[in-house]
């Protein structure tokens, strides 16, 4: 095909490419143009959270995707419980009590509310919704039915009683439940299939309208907090790819943030250093599951030997710019529970990054390096597999640095990416070495110990892990972690969790790696009152701590 | 006759081939729409949900696999695609319409511009062949196909929304203002499609000009043609009638086809630009495991595909008297 004709080919080639070089060079000093007129005005609160879809304008609360659309704005829980310390905000209860040895909580519910359609709520609204979730388990994702036995209206309370002492389960009770109206919901055929397209809630902001691509709320005027909410609008646009979502945040068209931003400083934070400020509060750490059951991880020298041998503060830097601070062995996140936090203990097992004592670990363990460089035993190689999934890439990068940790100290590590379903596949059936998973969050360090020590939770024959992917059997930790859900005694529950950090330091069951983060950005420019690290009022990006946030929140 | 007959046994054919892989490809892929669910959340959910999540979806059943099959089937016939899953518990009809006029409009009009556009320069460019459309045109198309989308997509962004703000940042029309007929929305939504049509068919029409352009060379060199000039025909006519009409025939097919791929959306704009649409929607029911709304979205793309096929093989039998004469 090469004809004369085609000749000056190579150098229409290169002018092509230098017009599009200089175009993009030209635009690289220009793009901060527009950035001082864009922005909030008239109190309006313009949200970036990439959820990767179009909305469906599905406002169900129980629904399982976009529970933040739902969740906090429009619908409200019983109490705010602050998963960053603990604290408890009352919303649509003002107090409790515990009685009957941990076994019956009556919650006063407030007077004076009213649904967005006018209609007074009260307390039979609470029975009813907890009712639904009896009836239809698909309702209670929280599993709040298995330890839960009745729930009954009492004057101007609501009473539940327990079939156990159960004092932990009032965070999903009080926190974590969205209450419906009664007076409409009696009326939907089937609550696990209504898409709620027309939400009738107790929230900060009712819904005025919602499009694929678009939900905007506005203040509710009967809200039960006087004078709140003081912003007139929300706007939440559907963004499909974190680049366009980033892009909003940085231009100040959108003042909150929920999002991954690759090097929020340069990218986010110098366009606007007075306005714009990000905060990545901890949540709950990510773990390295060690499968206990197999060998070489059955070997605590081994485990103890890995926990010692990776540099957590590099994995972070690596992997996420160090957003995600290095976890403790001890399973507590920090700074958020510092108060339940053994110093002395943690400093005594000290599990710092010390490659020289990990390959004494090994070496005492019956370990000899072989001539590849890899410890071995019995002429077989110390090699292990770590499970990851391939779509994150922050944890592929983690893992990769991960690995090379632990090849330096002699072991033969791998590492797997597979997709995130399968991964959790494996992860509830046992199938792997050591996989890197989430744990689960609450607002004390007993969620995160319950979820990856009890031995109720463990993979057995047909029944798949529900946590303690691990499967570390241990009575003590059983017996530790089932009096702390009978006690509201705080020295009390003190003292346990001291003694499950003992259980994380003394057998590493499994290694904490990093503190998971909430995502956070927020710009001042407009409007005021967000929260920070010195002001922690609620988690920022989570709900249903978004639509407390909104009360706080005012123009400039 | 018998031509259009055959072509619509092999239609039926393929499918149910088409349909019948539909519905064992999903449930072939390791793990289940709970647990890509849980994956999605990212340990937000209490595992204790994962429960919850197979109840409301109905994963567990205790249908066997022929019974599920039969049920697909009769389910397909009437159009009934169930509740999709990762939009729970919006239907897949609602969470497909949200999506697909959107697609439909946007692609549909580029590529009948692109390949209306790509075919007059390449006839042109052939025609002239040398001359400065021939040597400036098709490089320059071919060179710009070539460059990754995403990259284009993001420098037009640059240039023509945040420097000179001609243009939107995104999205399929403005932030805040709802869906309806009236003429102040539809020129929102033709300002908000102008750059991402741009982009498009900047990056399709080289393909078209090249293969148009090949084409015609091939026809320009025929006897027929050469009688044409030899009768002294306005050379218009001779481009268009004699070669052009000739040379676009193999095209006809490639068309058809991208017009029937249209329905599988563009995902690389969406993303880029935040427009709506049934592309990244595809990619999500994939990675989620939303069996109903995937098996709705490749139906979708296979009888479209075929379909549109099928009126190509039935268009070129009716342009070309030579495939006709051949059976």
């Amino acid at each position: 095909m090469d004809r004369p004709s085609f000749a000056p080919r190579p150098l229409w080639t290169c002018l092509t490419i230098a017009i599009v070089l200089i175009l993009v060079g030209g635009t690289q000093f220009s793009s901060r143009a527009g950035a001082a007129t864009a922005g909030a005005s008239g109190g309006t609160v313009a949200l970036v959270d990439v959820g990767g879809s179009l909305w469906d304008c599905a406002f169900n609360p129980w629904e399982s995707s976009d529970t933040f659309i739902s969740n906090g704005f429009l619908y409200e829980t019983l109490m705010y419980i602050n998963p960053l310390n603990g604290h408890a905000t009352p919303m649509l209860s003002t107090g409790y009590s515990w009685s009957n040895g941990s076994k019956t909580l009556t919650m006063r519910i407030r007077r004076g509310v009213r649904w967005s359609d006018g209609k007074p709520f009260s307390p039979a609204d609470v029975v009813y919704t907890f009712d639904l979730m009896k009836s239809h388990s698909a309702l209670d994702g929280n599993g709040l039915w298995t330890v839960l036995s009745g729930v009954r209206e009492k004057g101007n309370s609501v009473v539940f009683t327990f079939k156990h002492p159960a004092v932990p389960d009032f965070y999903y009770l009080a926190g974590q439940t969205y209450i419906v109206p009664k007076h409409l919901w009696t009326r939907v055929k089937d609550p696990v299939k209504f898409t709620d397209p027309h939400p009738v809630a107790t929230g900060p902001v009712v819904l005025s309208k919602c499009t694929p691509q678009n939900i905007t709320y506005t203040r509710n005027p009967h809200y039960w907090m006087q004078g709140e909410p003081k912003i007139s609008t929300v706007q939440v646009p559907a963004f499909l790819g974190n680049s366009a979502g980033n892009l909003q945040l940085r231009q100040g068209i959108a003042n909150w943030g929920c999002q991954y931003i690759p090097n929020v400083q340069t990218y986010y934070v110098s366009t606007n250093p007075a306005h714009h400020h990000y905060w990545y509060p901890p949540g709950s750490d990510n773990d390295l599951y060690l499968n206990l059951k197999q060998y070489p991880l059955n070997i605590l020298n081994v485990r103890q030997a890995i926990s010692m041998g990776i540099n957590r503060n590099l994995v972070s830097k690596i992997g996420v710019y160090g957003y995600l601070p290095p976890a403790d062995q001890s399973a507590i996140v920090l700074p958020n529970y510092a108060n339940w936090y053994d110093r002395g203990l943690a400093k005594k097992y000290n599990y710092g990054y010390n490659p020289t004592r990990a390959q004494k670990l090994l070496q005492e363990a019956g370990f000899k390096k072989g001539s590849n460089g890899f410890y071995q035993k019995n002429g077989k190689t110390l090699s292990l597999t770590i499970l990851g999934v391939a779509g994150f890439s922050d944890w592929v990068a983690e893992l990769a640095e991960v690995q090379r940790n632990l090849q330096a100290i002699g072991i033969d590590a791998k590492v797997d990416n597979i997709g995130g379903d399968a991964q959790l596949a494996d992860l509830q059936t046992g199938k792997f070495q050591i996989a890197y998973y989430f744990t689960t969050a609450g607002p004390s360090p007993y969620y995160e110990l319950y979820n990856s020590l009890d031995g109720a939770l463990v993979h057995k024959g047909a029944k798949s892990a529900a946590g303690n992917y691990e499967g570390w059997q241990d009575s003590t930790t059983d017996r530790l972690l089932s009096a702390f859900s009978r006690t509201t005694n705080v020295a009390k529950q003190h003292q346990i969790i001291r003694g499950l950090q003992k259980i994380m330091l003394q057998h590493v069951p499994v290694i904490p790696l990093l503190e998971g983060v909430n995502f956070y950005q927020y710009d001042d420019s407009q409007i005021v009152g967000w929260p920070t690290k010195s002001n922690p009022f609620v988690l920022p990006c989570d709900s249903p701590g978004m639509g407390l946030m909104l009360t706080h929140l005012h123009h400039r | 006759m018998r031509t259009i007959l055959r072509r619509a046994e092999f239609f039926v054919l393929t499918l149910w081939a088409a349909i019948t892989l539909n519905f064992a490809l999903p449930r072939m892929m390791p793990g289940n729409p709970a647990e890509a669910m849980m994956a999605h959340y990212q340990g937000k959910l209490n595992p204790t949900a994962m429960h919850a999540l197979e109840v409301a979806f109905g994963i567990k059943t205790n249908q066997s696999i022929w019974q599920q099959y039969i049920q697909y089937l009769g389910d397909l016939a009437q159009f009934k695609f169930g509740i999709s899953i990762s939009h729970f518990p919006t239907p897949v009809g609602e969470v497909v319409m949200q999506a697909l006029p959107w697609t439909l409009a946007l692609a549909g009009v580029t590529t009948v511009i692109s390949f209306a556009l790509g075919t007059i320069v390449g006839m042109i460019a052939a025609w002239r062949r040398g001359g400065v459309a021939d040597s400036l045109l098709p490089p320059v198309f071919v060179v710009v196909s070539a460059l990754p989308y995403f990259w284009l997509g993001l420098m037009c962004i640059f240039f023509f929304s945040l420097t000179l703000h001609w243009l939107p940042l995104g999205f399929g029309y403005d932030e805040g203002a709802s869906i309806q007929l009236t003429w102040s929305f539809v020129r929102q939504a033709i300002v908000h499609a102008i750059l991402p049509a741009f982009t498009i068919i900047l990056t399709s029409i080289g393909g078209w000009i090249l293969t148009m352009r090949n084409n015609m060379i091939v026809t320009l060199s025929e006897d027929y043609v050469r009688m044409a000039r030899a009768k002294g025909l306005h050379p218009l006519r001779i481009m268009i009638q004699y070669a052009g009409r000739n040379a676009i025939l193999p095209n006809i097919t490639g068309f058809a086809m991208s017009l029937g791929f249209i329905v599988s959306g563009l995902l690389l704009t969406e993303i880029v630009f935040t427009y709506p649409g049934v592309g990244y929607m595809f990619l999500q029911a994939v990675n989620e495991e939303d069996y109903p709304l995937m098996q709705a979205l490749f139906l979708m793309v296979t009888v479209a595909v075929l379909g549109a096929i099928l009126v190509a093989d039935i268009v070129n039998a009716w342009l070309d008297p030579r495939i006709r004469s051949s059976q």
